[in-house]
């Protein structure tokens, strides 16, 4: 065999049938996993997290609250219409509790005394929520 | 190995290592994201002195090419292993494959399973969420024409060393 | 053997970098990190196309906001304000570079602020116990701390090049670096991020700077928290490179007394609470001055707090007050509209 490596017609030649189905399985699998990989933009779960560890993973699609443990006290965060809050926490100043719901991807609710973050995680960000927020 | 097989091995080591650097200096490339050049060397390795030679060019590139860029043990150093280790086992299981695939068509699964395999490690490493793997089709797809290219250049590079 | 370049071999070459390059540009995500320093949650963001490098600035930008914390707490027996506050009145050498730099800032600030903001108001923070477990204090106990402020008689002497000692000239005089050490610790992180990337946000509890854009190419987008309802943003702002915003609030930490809401923005010169303002915000170019005017503006009050900003060359403002039913009024200087979303 002693065809032309160096042009599109010699290059597609040089290719045996295998080869030409594996190229193509593996273009078709990129499109596949470009498709399911589409972000969907809304965001998908709550993580809560108590000093860097995660402590929950809610699923914003189910309704329901539940209790961590943190630095400070107990925090009961609650998941409602995919949205999520704070809804108790024996922190001084209840800040976490006054930031109320939160509902769009890379959001946060943060308790400091608790040493707790609630950040909604998945779908794409949008680009009309602020980066950052000062208050 | 033979004396020289393992002075062959050790030029391609070289060829692959100095690829490898140079592509590291291309401007602002991905640290996951080669060209595949020195993968390129372990194919040829594979095709003239056979799975064992390519598995010593690739282990000792990898590590070589860590050393003298400075990432040995660091997260980009595992993630060359992952693509390394990952393209080589699947190569030799494709120079196998029934019915018979070209060196073109081994190349193209070589460069696939370097991508696969480095997302694979980037997943492990800094957690399934990371949106760099929302580039993972984009990778995928670009890795088909690249190692299609790199074969061609290994089959016209293997022509050349007939006095070998 | 032959030495020969061959044309079509190096066209192929050149066609390969060509594919690959654009692969590679296409890349740059924002990689951020969250964690608790200085009484604060912190988010730094960094867009990199390389997410390990930019994880290894986002620890050194950490790690540099923490040595920050440490050399300028008011809450620990070993920081630099303790060691000035113990020296009683006699010279403290060897103040570290930091330290210098901050206080020479919140010195300058409280001058230009008529002594709105006072970085010797440590005594008196400490008698309303801020932020641990605050309390009513008696008018007497506010006389008495408010006595030991003033930053007229803090001094600084240089001994030699880099070696700086300084002295609080008044007895009982307390340090509380708070309000602009924040700020100051912000831009020393950003200043680490930059050393990775152009654009960057580092956002410590509502203080932040940014610098570059975001990777749509578009300015920062920054959310105001509107003073009532801590769950909505009443206005977005777009931050252009090398911009700073920082708010102080009533509404941040407060406690109530007899049906009456005690909050921690304290008038260094009065000693109590300032009424009027529910909600500063000034955005400078770096955060360490954004942060001491956010505080200083508060304190001013409406009028004097945008004239007082007026005044200072690139500072812009808005302060929100309540009308008699309660709605919003915003007070803002001339240039403040153009950052407006």
């Amino acid at each position: 065999m002693t065809s032309d490596l160096f042009s599109v017609r010699g290059l597609w030649r040089a290719l045996t049938p295998a080869d030409r189905i594996v190229s193509l399985a593996l273009l078709l699998g990129s499109i596949a996993l470009g498709v399911a990989a589409r972000p969907s933009g809304e965001p998908t779960a709550a993580v809560v997290t108590v000093g860097g560890d995660v402590v929950a993973t809610l699923p914003l699609d189910r309704d329901g609250r539940v209790e961590v443990q943190g630095r400070l006290s107990p925090v009961t965060i609650e998941v409602s219409g995919h949205a999520v809050r704070v809804t108790e926490s024996a922190c001084p100043h209840r800040i976490c509790v006054r930031m109320g719901a939160r509902r769009h991807s890379g959001e946060i609710i943060a308790c400091v005394p608790n040493a707790l973050v609630v950040r909604l995680t998945g779908g794409a960000a949008d680009a009309s929520v602020p980066d950052a927020v000062t208050g | 190995m033979t004396t020289r097989t393992i002075a062959r091995v050790a030029l391609l080591v070289a060829v692959a290592t100095t690829l490898a650097i140079a592509e590291s200096l291309i401007p602002k490339p991905l640290p996951w994201l080669r060209l595949g050049l020195a993968n390129a060397v372990a194919l040829l390795a594979l095709v003239r002195l056979g799975a064992r030679a390519a598995l010593a060019v690739t282990a000792v590139r990898v590590l070589l090419a860590g050393l003298l860029l400075g990432t040995l043990g660091g997260p980009t150093f595992a993630l060359a292993v992952a693509g390394g280790a990952a393209a080589l086992v699947a190569m030799v299981l494709a120079a196998r494959a029934v019915p018979p695939l070209s060196w073109l068509g081994v190349s193209v699964i070589g460069s696939a399973a370097h991508v696969l395999g480095q997302l694979a490690a980037i997943g492990a490493l800094f957690g399934a969420g990371r949106s760099v793997l929302t580039l993972a089709p984009w990778l995928l797809a670009t890795a088909v024409p690249l190692g299609v290219v790199t074969g061609a250049i290994v089959v016209a590079v293997d022509r050349r060393l007939e006095a070998w | 053997m032959r030495v020969r370049v061959p044309a079509r071999p190096a066209a192929a070459l050149a066609l390969l970098v060509a594919i690959a390059l654009p692969a590679c540009d296409r890349a740059p995500t924002v990689e951020s990190r969250t964690d608790f320093v200085m009484g604060t949650l912190a988010e730094l963001k960094v867009v990199s196309d390389d997410p390990v490098t930019a994880r290894e600035a986002l620890d050194r930008a950490f790690a540099r906001l923490r040595e920050i914390e440490a050399l300028t707490t008011s809450y620990s027996e070993t920081s630099e304000p303790a060691r000035l506050a113990r020296a009683n009145g006699a010279w403290v050498e060897g103040v570290s570079p930091e330290v210098d730099e901050i206080l020479t800032l919140g010195l300058r600030i409280a001058a230009e602020s008529d002594g709105a903001f006072d970085p010797t108001a440590g005594a008196l923070v400490a008698a309303w116990g801020w932020p641990e477990d605050p309390a009513l204090p008696d008018s007497a106990t506010v006389a008495a701390a408010v006595a030991t402020v003033g930053w007229r008689d803090v001094e600084r002497a240089e001994r030699a090049p880099g070696r700086i000692a300084w002295r609080l000239g008044r007895p009982g005089m307390k340090l509380d670096l708070g309000g602009v050490a924040k700020g100051w610790a912000v831009d020393r992180a950003a200043d680490v991020l930059l050393g990775v990337s152009d654009h960057c946000i580092v956002n410590a509890g509502g203080d932040l700077v940014v610098r570059g854009h975001r990777p749509d190419g578009k300015a920062w987008l920054i959310g105001v928290q509107d003073p009532r309802d801590a769950s909505r943003i009443f206005l977005k702002l777009r931050l252009p490179d090398g911009t700073a915003v920082a708010t102080s609030g009533d509404y941040q930490r407060f406690f109530e007394v007899d049906g009456v809401r005690y909050h921690h923005l304290l008038d260094p010169r009065t000693g109590w609470p300032a009424r009027e303002v529910h909600s500063a915000t000034v955005i400078a170019p770096d955060c360490a001055t954004a942060d001491a005017w956010a505080t200083a503006a508060f304190v001013l009050g409406a009028e004097a707090g945008i004239a007082a900003l007026e005044r200072q060359p690139d500072l812009e403002g808005l302060l929100v007050t309540y009308d008699a039913k309660g709605d919003l009024v915003s007070h803002e200087t001339p240039g403040f509209a153009r950052y407006r979303e």
